[in-house]
């Protein structure tokens, strides 16, 4: 399969929220773990995709695991891989990986996970390949009397419930 | 009384009435009942199990609207099993269907909308005609299973307010979520949850009931926090003020939950530590490490059962120091002060609390 030429950049893990809020002091963050993981593509060729993936621990963590993960959305289908990490606190790793048979569309998830103790930290990121995949609710807007609005998502009838 | 049964009742007393109703048929009394359910995800501190049990969606809003102009015919909501009954007077051969509102009914005071302010409702399939009938309310995951589970997490938070207070009555509070949106906080308009590919949180519980302490330490209590980012994972303190409220909603979160554990699952797995022990250990010192400070308060709301820790359930004194002496107090809001305000509150058991803070290096008194 020939992976599209565009993909785009679906998340940034680092990346705040602060342009949302349009009013009000934020009184708190998420806890982030103390790992950065970010993504970046540099091309696509036949059947194969090269990203570069950055990892810097912002602690002492021990037992570092990146996992690479490529779905596949018209086949529903997934493979992983893992493999050990070793990069010292405050030092980046900068590394380039080649998937080969790389789907047309899809997301390349890359985890990376570090202990401290009994404590697990674990960052992921994800870059959407091809068409990204439909992640909005269909749903319809409905206002009642009091101009309350209301997105309204049908329940499909019981033949198509995913279970 | 049963829902089908409550249906009935009303269904009853609204044919003796006749009421009016749109559309040109001849009106008559329609009645549908059920139970609403979502699909949850089952996590332990090793992340998801696999199990995607059906929970009860509790107390939440339930309409019957008209298709053809959306008003809302008649409303009710769902009880602590999820079952529900809503009756109304409709013309004969008026299409409705049932709305299952990711809103909860007071005291809980809960919204869950898109980044419209649009509030998440499921619709059932519509029918029509008379007489009762019975239809059951599904939101699975590819639905809007994920907007339910962060109501019902949001009801469990209002469950350990009212233990705590009696009678509480509840400011709106509004969730933000929808796929795609970035970030988790709460600021004073209401919280935000992530939905981006990396990290939804939308069946993260222990994470959602985090950002529901500090509506509750903004609403019920009192803080000083500065916010922004924190950073307990080494040695450099946060500012006293950030890791208390940071410390005070790790706390709220576990109390709900009954679990010290604190997970936090990603698209690739899920980060966790505890408050008791704590995990992680050697750094979580001080009065400016919120885990430490988390910890603190978690030992004085769980049993004795430490070596260090001998305050046997005292969530209602540790409640008391956030919501009456912080509130009226106004101090800056740390795990200091909140020493400061145990004793001036005279709750006792200084020398137990005293061993419970030295346990993490901070002293009391």
């Amino acid at each position: 399969m020939r992976p599209r030429a565009a993909l785009l950049l679906a998340v940034l893990p680092f990346v705040a929220g602060r342009s949302e809020v349009t009013g009000g002091r934020v009184l708190c963050r998420k806890l982030e773990p103390p790992i950065q993981v970010t993504l970046r593509a540099l091309g696509a060729t036949a059947g194969e995709l090269r990203v570069l993936v950055e990892v810097r621990p912002e602690a002492a963590l021990t037992d570092l695991r990146m996992i690479v993960r490529l779905q596949d959305a018209a086949h529903a289908t997934s493979r992983e891989e893992s493999r050990a990490l070793d990069i010292p606190l405050g030092q980046t790793l900068r590394e380039e990986l080649a998937l080969r048979d790389a789907p047309e569309s899809g997301t390349l998830l890359v985890g990376v996970e570090g202990r401290q103790g009994n404590a697990v930290f674990h960052r992921s990121a994800a870059l959407d390949i091809g068409t990204p995949p439909a992640r909005e609710l269909q749903g319809t807007t409905r206002i009642d009397a009091d101009g309350r609005s209301y997105f309204e998502v049908r329940m499909p009838p019981p033949s198509e419930e995913p279970r | 009384m049963s829902a089908q049964r409550a249906a009935l009742a009303l269904l009853a007393l609204l044919a003796s009435s006749c009421g009016g109703g749109g559309g040109g048929g001849a009106v008559g009394a329609l009645g549908v009942s059920g139970s609403a359910t979502y699909e949850d995800k089952a996590y332990d501190r090793k992340g998801f199990t696999g199990e995607r049990p059906r929970r009860p969606v509790r107390g939440a809003v339930v309409q019957l609207v008209a298709d053809d102009d959306h008003s809302v015919l008649a409303a009710s909501s769902t009880d602590a099993n999820g079952a529900y009954a809503l009756s109304a007077s409709v013309a004969g051969g008026r299409s409705v269907h049932v709305a299952l509102v990711a809103s909860s009914q007071p005291p809980c005071n809960v919204d869950v909308l898109n980044s419209l302010s649009e509030v998440y409702a499921l619709a059932g399939p519509s029918f029509s005609g008379g007489g009762v009938s019975s239809q059951d309310l599904f939101a699975a995951e590819a639905q809007l299973g994920g907007v339910f589970n962060i109501l019902d997490a949001a009801s469990r938070g209002c469950g350990l307010v009212l233990a705590l207070r009696p009678g509480a009555s509840f400011p709106k509070l509004r969730i933000f979520w929808q796929a795609g949106s970035n970030g988790t906080f709460y600021d004073g308009s209401g919280i935000r949850l992530l939905g981006t590919t990396a990290d939804p949180d939308q069946y993260d519980d222990d994470i959602i009931l985090h950002e529901f302490g500090h509506y509750v330490e903004d609403r019920f209590a009192f803080t000083t926090t500065p916010g922004g980012d924190h950073n307990p994972y080494d040695a450099r303190p946060e500012p006293p003020a950030l890791a208390w409220s940071e410390g005070f909603a790790h706390w709220w979160s576990a109390e709900t939950r009954g679990n010290a554990g604190q997970v936090d699952t990603t698209a690739t797995g899920r980060s966790f530590f505890e408050l008791e022990g704590p995990t992680p250990g050697g750094v979580t010192r001080g009065a400016g490490n919120e885990i430490a400070v988390g910890a603190i308060l978690w030992d004085v709301s769980d049993p004795a059962n430490e070596g260090h820790d001998r305050i046997n359930r005292k969530r209602s004194k540790l409640w008391e120091v956030a919501s009456v002496y912080f509130r009226q107090e106004r101090p800056d809001t740390t795990i200091d002060t909140f020493c400061d305000g145990w004793i001036a509150l005279g709750l006792g058991e200084t020398s137990a609390l005293g061993a419970i803070f030295r346990n993490r290096d901070v002293s009391c008194p």
